[in-house]
């Protein structure tokens, strides 16, 4: 597919030029510097729609290199060879498939709303949004990128603005929220880059030297080289089953983990989520905590797909705890933000489920439930934001009867809550109910013990409903008004998209099926090899 | 019947001048950099002279950059680009040129009764000290600049003869320690290096702490570099010779006839160390340095944390990789350095980052970063050992090791200079170093506070920047062999570490709220914020955009690190 310009980049780095834009603009015209805002995240959803109408949906991508769409690839750094380290090779490789493609549409989606809900932000306006639009930009980049070393430089790109982020416009224990995010994901990563780099020793692939016509070897950070194993043949992970690539498979899960982030790694997301402003909380959980579960999917499966096989049952455990665990601490918080972050864990524990599953329906069902819960929580914390921009306080406890004098604002809470406690007839049913699907044939012990969560979900969503909506109206909230036209426009679309997906869903299915099933046959091909090769090393 | 000439005698010196003549001459030839660089030292005290008591003070400096940039072009013209039909071309010159080489580069040459005659040379000129002539030069003029703009410095203005001089003084050291190929240079240079440095680290005396930096370094330096030389003396007294290259032949020999006392030998080496651990400041001979650093003027302590450590690390490099052989019966080392660096390195990162993380005052929670550091490059020099070790198998490794610490040495130039140049603009404002004192910094200066973030993002190692470069290159070096791969864990756990302090800069000057009254001494205006000269503030630039440009298209730095390390190959 060729567009006649290069797509992906012009997504990726639209906002860069926004920043610039605003770097030149006064701080004091913020009305201008919203503007630019917007228009520029409004932009990126033009091209994401224009994106999504031309993807072919016949093509897999996943492993094979020639059914990438919208490629670009252009030498970055060639360096001529140092001994037998070889040829240097980075390339700037980007390129999407069914697996990316749903998740640029979600990042562009979530971008745009939190640059509406990013109007409640009251002091240095210049900065936040120069921050907010660097942050896009790494978001975005990380969904395009197909070479591992670029990968990680947007991976790696958004930790200094959510830094800041957070710690300069969010909560009152923002010092403490931030520098704990930002330790965490630092933390996860550098065990990513120690990957990354054996990774690439163990790549060696075999090609045509364009200047001077002969057949050269050289090492390659692109993930779709790492994916074949006939060009593993160096290094420490190059034996399939190898204990190295448990290692190599485990610090790099552990790096995804951490942003999951699948328990016992949860705790910084409460902090962050909770202390972070409103349009921060929208894009962490709405778009940051899929690219954990899009690293797993992309590159420990298509890596090391012997050891993912291996240790599903691992992550199935860990899926259930994510999903159970988050849903009791959900049920326990006061605090409706962090009531919140903790049905994320939950959440995502169902996406951790569904990938366990290594079927077509589970790994369905997890991709279209990363995309619901982006929707979704993104309108919960949206919803949050409407109530605390009014009262200045997230208590629970603190509310009671605002059904009555809010009427639009309780029907939208109603929706995201339905919706996310997968009712029937919004999109979070569909996704749940392909992750159970798709695990039960595998998992079915774990699946079954997993459907408690929806119990849970239950329960939590509605409890925090009644407390707050039903019941008698304290005093001191006679004077809440009604949400607003501009908080309308970031909820009423998002709404209208869990309500669209949960009839037809077809649309955003039919997107990464064809990938899907490539990525299913791709890893329980591998399958066997690692379980004969596991028994030669016992 | 021929006359015999008597040894001694005025025809036998005639003689011996006559034939020693042409290579005086050439060996001169090939010290130029040097032999401009003592010529600026005296000139710059003379001229100080004439200046000490006019208002021109600063002109010394302005000499002495002059000085420094037409020592960096004779140094660039000494550097000898790759060629593949002759791999050893830009490691092959030696000083002063004495003899012949036979056949290949450091062919050995008997004197006919079992020995080797010593006359190897004291210093040689090749690619890999070119390399550190080159970013020692180039951050000796950074120093330079800073120092003009430094407050410290100008308000001893009587003083800035003797300053610029000293400069130059100790730039000459450092030229000739990563040159010096004889144990006896060595130490001269280093000794050059230290004693300049003690006086340099005490500049500021009229003030407690300056006095106590310089009585410090002195206490530390000495007792080091007694160790050294007493090091130095057992590896003397097993080889009998002072040559480098000679030892690594004698000790070959040795080996081969099993007379070596490995036990006077790893003391020997591990004395040796001692003092160059000491230049480099690694663990643990590291105590001199936060209160050196904190004590002497901030261009000082640059230069010591930058330029000072490179010349450590291209003497220790030359002394490790040049002096000791490989046992060919185990195909092991003679002596397994490799494992006492990795230890060291493991210590030196990982106290050098938890003691800063305990730091309140900027110098000093630079100076423990720059121990660690230090920890980092030795990482790169295990590498560079583990390869060695690896003869007749590939020698990759130990290139890439020996590239990955030129590479980390070039990035930590821009950015630590960068940092220090940060440091010492506020400081010059604010007067203080304290980080509570950075408060709300982010809107008095905008571009200070933005610009120390990047660096100190930097040094953290993020990417796109050209911290994440060196730091990429000597994990690369070190992954590609699995028996260090914990030493590469340790070293990432530390770049974790090493975050939270750094982030504690960055939220004091930008999340932290100022103070009602926010420090200052100098020029404040009323809303707080700091003017500076256009000049200070472009000279920012000049660290900021190679942090940037290289850490984004990095080609450059290992193309060129790349070429030093040929010679290396075919030894």
């Amino acid at each position: 597919m060729d567009l006649g310009f290069p797509i992906l980049s012009v997504l990726t780095f639209l906002p860069v030029l926004g920043m610039i834009v605003i770097a030149l603009i006064h701080k004091d015209n913020v009305k201008i510097i919203r503007t630019v805002t917007i228009a520029v995240t409004a932009l990126q959803i033009v091209f994401s729609i224009v994106l999504w109408m031309t993807f072919d949906t016949t093509l897999a991508g996943i492993n094979d290199p020639n059914s990438f769409q919208y490629i670009e690839r252009v030498p970055w750094i060639r360096i001529a060879g140092l001994g037998i380290f070889g040829n240097v090779s980075i390339d700037y490789f980007m390129g999407i498939d069914g697996l990316s493609v749903t998740m640029i549409l979600l990042t562009s989606l979530i971008s745009f709303v939190g640059a509406i809900a990013s109007f409640s932000i009251t002091k240095q306006h210049k900065g936040y949004f120069m921050m907010y639009l660097l942050l896009v930009t790494g978001m975005m980049g990380v969904f395009c990128a197909l070479d591992f070393f670029l990968f990680y430089i947007f991976w790696e790109l958004m930790l200094l603005p959510m830094y800041f982020l957070i710690g300069i416009w969010g909560g009152p224990r923002r010092e403490y929220a931030a520098i704990k995010f930002f330790i965490y994901t630092l933390f996860g990563s550098v065990f990513m880059l120690l990957v990354m780099i054996g990774l690439y020793f163990s790549t060696v692939v075999t090609g045509i030297d364009p200047a001077t016509g002969q057949q050269i070897s050289y090492h390659s950070f692109s993930i779709i080289d790492m994916m074949n194993p006939a060009n593993m043949t160096m290094g420490i992970f190059a034996t399939i089953g190898d204990t190295w690539r448990y290692i190599g498979y485990g610090a790099l899960f552990l790096g995804f983990a951490i942003k999951i982030p699948r328990f016992p790694f949860h705790t910084r997301l409460p902090d962050a989520h909770v202390e972070a402003p409103t349009a921060i909380s929208v894009i962490l959980a709405g778009v940051l905590l899929k690219m954990g579960t899009y690293g797993i999917l992309r590159i420990c499966f298509g890596i090391f797909p012997e050891i993912a096989v291996a240790t599903s049952q691992y992550m199935v455990i860990f899926g259930f705890i994510n999903i159970v665990y988050g849903a009791f601490c959900a049920m326990a918080q006061t605090d409706l933000k962090k009531l919140i972050a903790y049905s994320s864990v939950s959440h995502m524990g169902y996406v951790l489920l569904g990938m366990a599953a290594l079927n077509s329906q589970g790994m369905v069902g997890a991709i279209f439930q990363m995309f619901n819960h982006g929707t979704i929580t993104a309108m919960l914390f949206l919803s949050v934001g409407v109530l605390y921009d009014r009262a200045h306080t997230r208590g629970l406890n603190e509310f009671g009867g605002l059904a009555n004098k809010m009427p639009k604002y309780f029907a939208l809470v109603v929706i995201c809550y339905f919706a996310s406690l997968g009712l029937p007839g919004m999109s979070g049913f569909i996704s749940e109910a392909f992750v159970f699907l798709g695990a039960f044939q595998t998992w079915q012990f774990w699946t079954i013990l997993s459907t408690l969560g929806i119990i849970l979900t239950a329960a939590y969503m509605l409890w925090a409903l009644q407390r707050m909506f039903l019941g008698k109206l304290p005093e001191r909230w006679e004077g809440l008004t009604d949400i607003n036209g501009r908080e309308l426009v970031s909820l009423v679309p998002l709404a209208a998209i869990v309500i669209f997906l949960g009839i037809y869903p077809s649309p955003i299915l039919d997107l990464m099926t064809t990938s899907v099933n490539q990525l299913v046959a791709f890893v329980q091909a591998a399958g066997p090899k690692a379980i004969e090769a596991a028994t030669i090393i016992r | 019947m021929e006359e015999l000439i008597q040894p001694g005698s005025i025809e036998h010196l005639k003689a011996t001048a006559e034939q020693t003549l042409p290579y005086v001459q050439y060996s001169l030839e090939k010290f130029w950099p040097e032999s401009l660089l003592t010529a600026g030292f005296i000139l710059a005290i003379i001229l100080d002279l004439f200046l000490r008591k006019t208002s021109h003070k600063k002109l010394t400096g302005y000499f002495a950059l002059l000085v420094l940039a037409v020592v960096t072009y004779f140094s660039w013209q000494q550097w000898v680009p790759y060629d593949a039909a002759k791999p050893w071309e830009g490691g092959r010159i030696i000083f002063p040129y004495s003899q012949s080489f036979g056949s290949g580069p450091f062919a050995p040459i008997a004197d006919g009764v079992g020995g080797f005659i010593t006359a190897y040379g004291m210093s040689v000129v090749d690619n890999f000290a070119v390399f550190f002539k080159l970013l020692i030069a180039v951050s000796a003029m950074f120093i330079v600049c800073m120092s003009l703009f430094s407050r410290e410095v100008e308000e001893r203005g009587r003083r800035n003869g003797e300053y610029f001089s000293l400069l130059l003084a100790v730039t000459l050291g450092m030229f000739l320690m990563p040159a010096a190929t004889d144990l006896i240079m060595m130490y001269i240079a280093l000794e050059l290096v230290s004693i300049t440095s003690y006086i340099m680290a005490g500049f500021m005396k009229d003030t407690d702490r300056g006095s106590e930096a310089s009585m410090k370094y002195v206490l530390y330096g000495a007792f080091s570099s007694g160790l050294m030389i007493y090091g130095f003396s057992i590896l003397y007294g097993l080889t009998g010779t002072t040559n480098l290259v000679a030892m690594r032949q004698i000790l070959q020999t040795g080996v081969e006839g099993g007379g070596i006392n490995m036990i006077a030998l790893w003391t020997g080496v591990i004395l040796s160390l001692a003092g160059m651990g000491y230049k480099i400041s690694a663990a643990p001979f590291h105590f001199w340095t936060p209160d050196v650093y904190e004590g002497a003027p901030i261009p000082v302590t640059a230069l010591l944390s930058v330029a000072s450590k490179a010349a450590g690390f291209g003497l220790l490099m030359r002394f490790l990789l040049f002096g000791f052989p490989v046992d060919p019966k185990t195909a092991l080392p003679l002596i397994d350095w490799p494992i006492v660096i990795a230890v060291l390195a493991a210590l030196t990162m990982t106290l050098g980052n938890f003691a800063a993380l305990r730091q309140k005052n900027m110098k000093r929670m630079l100076a423990y970063s720059t121990i660690a550091h230090a920890g980092y490059m030795m990482v790169g020099l295990v590498a560079a050992g583990a390869g060695v070790m690896a003869i007749g198998l590939s020698r990759g490794a130990s290139d890439m090791g020996i590239v990955s610490i030129l590479i980390y040495l070039v990035s930590y130039m821009f950015m630590n200079l960068g940092a220090f140049y940060c440091i010492m603009l506020i400081a010059n404002k604010i007067g203080s170093e304290e980080i509570e004192d950075y408060k709300g910094f982010a809107k008095r200066s905008p571009l200070l506070a933005v610009s120390l973030t990047i660096f100190l993002v930097s040094l953290t190692g993020i990417p796109l920047t050209i911290g994440f470069i060196g730091k990429l290159y000597v994990f690369t070096a070190i992954l590609d062999q699995p028996k260090w791969i914990w030493l590469a864990v340790v070293m990432v756990l530390n770049s974790v570490v090493s975050l939270y302090y750094y982030v504690r800069v960055m939220q004091a000057m930008f999340i932290k709220q100022a103070d009602a009254q926010p420090v200052g001494d100098l020029a404040v205006a009323s809303d707080g914020s700091l003017t500076y000269s256009m000049g200070s503030k472009l000279f920012i630039f000049a660290f900021l955009v190679p942090t940037i440009v290289f850490g984004v298209y990095f080609t450059p730095i290992i193309d060129f690190a790349g070429q030093v390390i040929r010679f290396f190959t075919v030894r």
